[in-house]
């Protein structure tokens, strides 16, 4: 028990869990403006890994990584446009749209890829830049939390504040009320005289941009270049911490680090030869029991108004 | 309304959309490759070119047939449960612990694996259907999970208690070969699972079109207001077609271990289960129709291979095409306003007949 507090609770353990939570925040936040304007947010997956490409392109041919950022974040936003076009105005379903994006989005990087590289695995032949890392000046002289919280990557940060942004933004806006009434009850809100397919185009395209950004961290932030299927399942861990969070910001931000933690843990205690497979799957098991007990409690509630 | 032309309008959309998305393969075809004609040529032709070519075919037919006649069922009732790939795989685990640990003769062995296999993907699909139907979760969050809790708990057993030292990768031990199923084709690796499938096509076909189990799910797929007026018990149907669905895949498991391969080596999901989604999309959601659309994905993969390895197209042109495909054939408004037409002519003339 003592070599196991020794190996996992570490300034440096902690640093990389909120390191591993970053792509996991991003696509969690992206479902969770997805779901607030009731949309579909299967596709998060697929947006992030056409946008992890993007970056890693943009940023390659304009040698900067901010160019690198904004193309991902408008590769994504492109895509869930797209995709409220298409369950919208072709009438197809949100899932199955969803799910056709997703593998397009497996396919068609590797395409590009293979054009562009003549390599069908990664960027790694492409000399892409990354997003920076930050030391905070006076915070990262404090021992211990100065390790835990400085010398992340810029877009970490970003996500932080990203998290207090979009609250301000879906709850003390009016833009934020009209894209929660139009997910709540479109029906009600045209009603009301609210252009249901704007804001739900609005949504799409904030949505897609956050997911453009995780998927950015993934190939310029987390490694340095792009490789096939990177995005391996974050954008569906997404959605479950969206679900588990409750669609409030800061429940989205803690079961996102929920998953980081579980993650670097399983890394971690390979070595004390723990299964490390058992300890990855743990994460998944709380997802799916807490969702549970949250919905088996809203069930009860609505029967107690009903009854 | 069984010679009703709406089917036929159906199966002409799906024919649109197969035809729209290969048009547009050839424009990419033509766009991205130095001699587009020859690379069309192999990637169409390519899989009939030899006996063991098209085996190849029939032989990634096999699982897709598992994989989508599953998601007819799961998706049957109305819920999105895609868990068909969490118990593809897991009943693949349970068959390959089962065929290394049992010690009975081979063929009842492989009886007891393939139930096995069956009932670890039962058992994985009726959760996430267990937790919609009692507790209204989101099934679609809850199969995605379970993907994952499957993947590293299955991968936990075999790499744990079942890895053969004695080679270099991180595969089991090697199956009893008197167990693994008999090719049937020779000359190619067509083999028992073929027969197999067959039959759960015709058993899922009488129970979900020829049962009242069957046109309960239909109706509680379609309209579950009225499936509650007339008494119908949701939850038990839901349950119900959630196990059935499951059953199929970790089956499909388990005949594709003991038909491909004689260790267990997947170190991945297998992906199947989403191959599943586009053969029933394919096949229109109907049991029947199921062979067509495994066939058609099949036919898709193998030539794309060839291509890959005959021209400078990559393999991945296969997943673009998958996705127009799911587009397409999901798109409402393909021969929207004919199908229409034909639906209030019909309409008319039943109205008159009846006056």
């Amino acid at each position: 028990m003592e070599s196991f507090i020794k190996v996992v609770f570490t300034a440096d353990f902690l640093f990389t869990a909120i390191r591993v939570m970053t792509p996991i925040l991003y696509a969690a936040l992206a479902c969770m403006v997805f779901y607030k304007g009731g949309v579909d947010a299967i596709g998060t997956e697929g947006i992030m890994l056409l946008c992890s490409l993007a970056g890693v392109l943009g940023g390659y041919y304009a040698k900067s990584y901010v160019i690198g950022l904004l193309t991902s974040m408008a590769v994504g936003a492109i895509s869930a446009f797209l995709f409220v076009y298409a369950t919208n105005i072709w009438k197809i379903d949100e899932i199955l749209a969803g799910i056709s994006l997703n593998t397009l989005a497996g396919g068609l990087t590797i395409f590009v890829l293979y054009y562009i590289t003549g390599e069908k695995g990664s960027t790694q032949s492409l000399a892409s830049p990354v997003a920076p890392s930050i030391n905070i000046p006076l915070l990262k002289d404090v021992p211990f939390l100065g390790t835990i919280f400085s010398g992340h990557n810029l877009l970490t940060y970003l996500g932080l504040i990203l998290v207090v942004v979009l609250f301000y933004l879906i709850y003390k806006t009016p833009l934020g009320l009209r894209i929660r009434s139009v997910g709540e009850n479109a029906t009600a809100a045209k009603s009301v005289g609210i252009n249901v397919i704007k804001y739900k185009y609005i949504t799409g395209i904030i949505a897609g941009s956050l997911a453009g950004l995780g998927g950015a961290f993934m190939s310029m932030g987390y490694v340095s270049n792009f490789s096939r299927d990177m995005v391996a399942g974050r954008g569906f861990i997404g959605m479950a911490a969206e679900e588990m969070g409750r669609g409030y910001p800061l429940g989205v931000l803690l079961s996102s680090l929920l998953f980081g933690v579980a993650d670097s843990l399983a890394t971690r205690i390979q070595m004390l030869n723990v299964p490390a497979r058992l300890v990855q799957a743990i994460p998944y098991v709380v997802t799916i029991v807490v969702i549970s007990i949250y919905s088996y409690i809203e069930l009860k509630k609505k029967k107690m108004k009903k009854g | 309304m069984k010679n009703s032309k709406m089917v036929w309008i159906d199966v002409l959309r799906t024919i649109v959309a197969i035809v729209i998305s290969l048009l547009i393969i050839f424009a990419i075809i033509l766009f991205a490759s130095e001699d587009p004609l020859n690379t069309i040529k192999s990637f169409l032709i390519g899989p009939l070119t030899s006996v063991r070519r098209m085996g190849n075919v029939i032989e990634l037919m096999i699982p897709l047939m598992f994989t989508g006649l599953s998601t007819v069922v799961l998706f049957r009732t109305g819920l999105f449960n895609l868990s068909a790939e969490g118990g593809f795989f897991l009943g693949s685990v349970a068959a390959a612990i089962c065929a290394l640990t049992l010690n009975v003769n081979p063929i009842l062995k492989l009886i007891i694996s393939l139930i096995m296999a069956a009932l670890a993907g039962g058992i994985t699909t009726f959760i996430p259907g267990f937790l919609k139907a009692k507790c209204n979760v989101n099934e679609i969050v809850t199969s995605l999970m379970i993907n994952y809790v499957c993947l590293d708990v299955g991968l936990f057993f075999i790499h744990t208690y079942f890895v053969d030292p004695s080679i270099n990768s991180k595969y089991s031990y090697k199956f009893d070969s008197g167990m693994l199923l008999p090719k049937i084709i020779s000359g190619t690796n067509i083999h028992f699972g073929l027969i197999i499938a067959i039959i759960c096509i015709i058993a899922v076909y009488y129970l979900m079109e020829r049962t009242s189990f069957g046109f309960k799910a239909t109706l509680v797929g379609t309209n579950s207001v009225m499936a509650n007026y007339v008494g119908i018990k949701s939850a038990t149907v839901i349950l119900g077609t959630q196990i059935i669905g499951g059953l199929l895949a970790g089956l499909g498991g388990g005949v594709e271990l003991f038909g491909m391969y004689t260790r267990f080596q997947y170190l991945d999901l297998t992906d199947y289960g989403w191959d599943g989604i586009l053969v029933a999309i394919v096949a229109r959601h109907k049991p029947e129709l199921i062979p067509i659309g495994a066939f058609f994905l099949a036919y898709l993969r193998i030539g794309a291979d060839i291509m890959s390895r005959e021209s400078d197209v990559p393999f991945e042109l296969v997943k673009i095409i998958q996705a127009v495909v799911i587009l397409l054939i999901s798109s409402q408004a393909i021969l929207a306003s004919y199908r229409k037409k034909v639906l209030i002519k019909e309409t008319k003339a039943l109205e008159e007949k009846e006056a």
